[in-house]
């Protein structure tokens, strides 16, 4: 049985054809992979972002308590003085102009 | 039956009628269309394996490159530039005519044991690598090949034995003072097969064999710890066998592949369970996702791989030594590098383990794809008259047409 170079050109494609194939499905198998790594490290950096904003929020909400304004008024020597209401002056909001 | 004529006889006395020759010749262009379809089919088996060892290295593959922060063709891309390497060593080789075969056989034997002795004095690895050890293997093929074909495969006194003999036991030794048992066993066995190839006798091959073994036997008795190693590898739950974990990891990924895989790209085993899954574990990782049938069509790829390799050792046999030689070389290799790797995998040998041909990640693959250029070199020679034949022509003709030959001015 002779081989024709046009039968053996067609049996080498087939060959790579057949292989494209297989490689398919295992180029998204890894794609999902690496994507699905992707997402999880994502998760993770929201995840520690969330948790620096909680820390920032409590932060601020403990800075504008009263008592955290005496104690750093005591540190930083600082004397509150009363204004008086004929010498103080209003000055308009965003969100008082929304209400 | 037409009657013979002068022509027809030959000097031995037998009569070559035209019919004869007319068989004869059709049986000379079968046998070159033999041997042509013989070697596109081995080109065709060695295309399809390696690059179903690239998708299998990319399937194993994958995750680790992931977990490493790498592109997940990180490897794939590796072992295509090694294929790339392999591929250009196998057109080279293909290039080559026999001369240059004959001349390199020899330089690379020398260039190993230089390699070698290099690595004793320095204490540094070069050869002695699961990837590159086949390299060693090759040259001693090689080497071997060339020896016996120049005695036409025919050792009629012993002292024709010395030199292979020496050669051999040199590299062994080498070998085994690097405390490599395991490619010590390898190489002895494959020159157990070039000396058989090459027409030595069972004393010959005896002695090889005790003259290796003996060496051998001492260097593994004289360390308490190497005893210690042979009775944790023989005796089941004696001491601390390093790789028995893995060993039970591998088994039951292999079951988990049941008879149909989970798929190429599904394996689960991959994500960094077992060591080197995509070096000389592959195997795990093929079965598991390729499943029962997945390994059976690899193990018939290398079963024609060997069937081609043989039948083209045996077809060129009487026509030139060398070449059949070296397919029996070869392909002896490749089929034991394969076995090896199985059995190593399941736990059924010791030692460092040789990578899987084609399928293991690494620069393993360059000396796989150089060994099949030398074999499909040898599968595309010509499938010619044997040498008892072409003198018998070349004498009946000198006889026949005396005039064709200028005899004074020889």
């Amino acid at each position: 049985m002779r081989i024709t170079k046009a039968e053996m050109a067609l049996i080498v494609v087939t060959i790579l054809f057949i292989n494209v194939c297989l490689l398919v499905p295992v180029w998204q198998s890894a794609r999902n992979s690496q994507l699905r790594m992707s997402l999880a490290r994502t998760e993770q950096e929201l995840r520690e972002r969330e948790e620096e904003k909680m820390v920032l929020s409590a932060s601020i909400a403990r800075k504008t308590t009263p008592e955290y304004l005496i104690e750093q008024a005591a540190v930083q020597n600082i004397v509150f003085t009363q204004i008086g209401a004929e010498t103080s002056s209003f000055v308009a909001r965003a969100d008082d102009i929304v209400r | 039956m037409a009657r013979a004529s002068y022509d027809d006889w030959n000097f031995m006395g037998e009569v070559h009628t035209d019919e004869q020759r007319v068989r004869s010749a059709r049986s000379g262009k079968q046998r070159q269309l033999n041997s042509a379809r013989n070697s596109f089919i081995f080109l065709c088996i060695v295309i399809l394996m390696t690059l179903m060892g690239l998708v299998c290295v990319y399937s194993a593959s994958f995750e680790l490159s992931v977990n490493q922060g790498l592109p997940h063709y990180h490897y794939l891309m590796m072992q295509g530039i090694y294929v790339g390497i392999g591929v250009v060593l196998m057109v080279f080789v293909n290039l080559l005519k026999e001369t240059g075969l004959k001349i390199l056989s020899p330089v690379l034997f020398f260039l190993c044991i230089v390699a070698l002795a290099v690595e004793i004095i320095l204490k540094k690895t070069l050869l002695m690598t699961p990837d590159t050890v086949g390299i060693l293997f090759l040259s001693g093929v090689m080497y071997m090949s060339l020896y016996f074909s120049g005695r036409n495969n025919h050792i009629e006194r012993g002292r024709q034995i010395i030199p292979p003999l020496v050669g051999s036991l040199l590299v062994l030794a080498m070998i085994l003072m690097q405390r490599n048992f395991s490619y010590a066993i390898m190489f002895l066995a494959l020159m157990v097969t070039m000396f058989a190839a090459g027409g030595v006798g069972l004393v010959g091959i005896i002695l090889l064999l005790l003259y290796a073994a003996v060496p051998a036997a001492c260097m593994l008795f004289s360390k308490s710890e190497r005893i210690l190693q042979l009775a944790e590898f023989l005796v089941p739950g004696f001491g601390t066998n390093v790789r028995a974990d893995s060993v039970m990891v591998v088994k039951s990924a292999i079951a988990s592949g049941s008879w149909f895989g989970k798929g190429l790209g599904g394996g689960v085993y991959k994500s960094g369970i077992i060591p080197d899954i995509a070096g000389r574990n592959i195997l795990a990782c093929i079965c598991e996702e390729l499943g029962f049938w997945g390994i059976i069509l690899i193990i018939l790829f290398f079963a024609f791989y060997a069937f081609v390799g043989y039948l083209t050792a045996r077809n060129i046999r009487k026509s030139n030594g060398f070449f059949s030689n070296l397919a029996i070389g070869i392909t002896t290799m490749l089929v034991w590098q394969f076995i090896l790797n199985v059995a190593w995998v399941l736990g059924y040998i010791p030692g460092e383990g040789l990578p899987l041909p084609f399928f293991s990640s690494g620069i393993g693959i360059i000396p796989v794809l150089f060994e099949s250029g030398i074999l499909y070199r040898v599968t595309r020679a010509k499938v010619g008259p044997d040498q008892g034949e072409r003198l018998i022509d070349n004498i009946q003709n000198e006889l026949m047409f005396p005039e064709r030959y200028d005899f004074e001015n020889r």
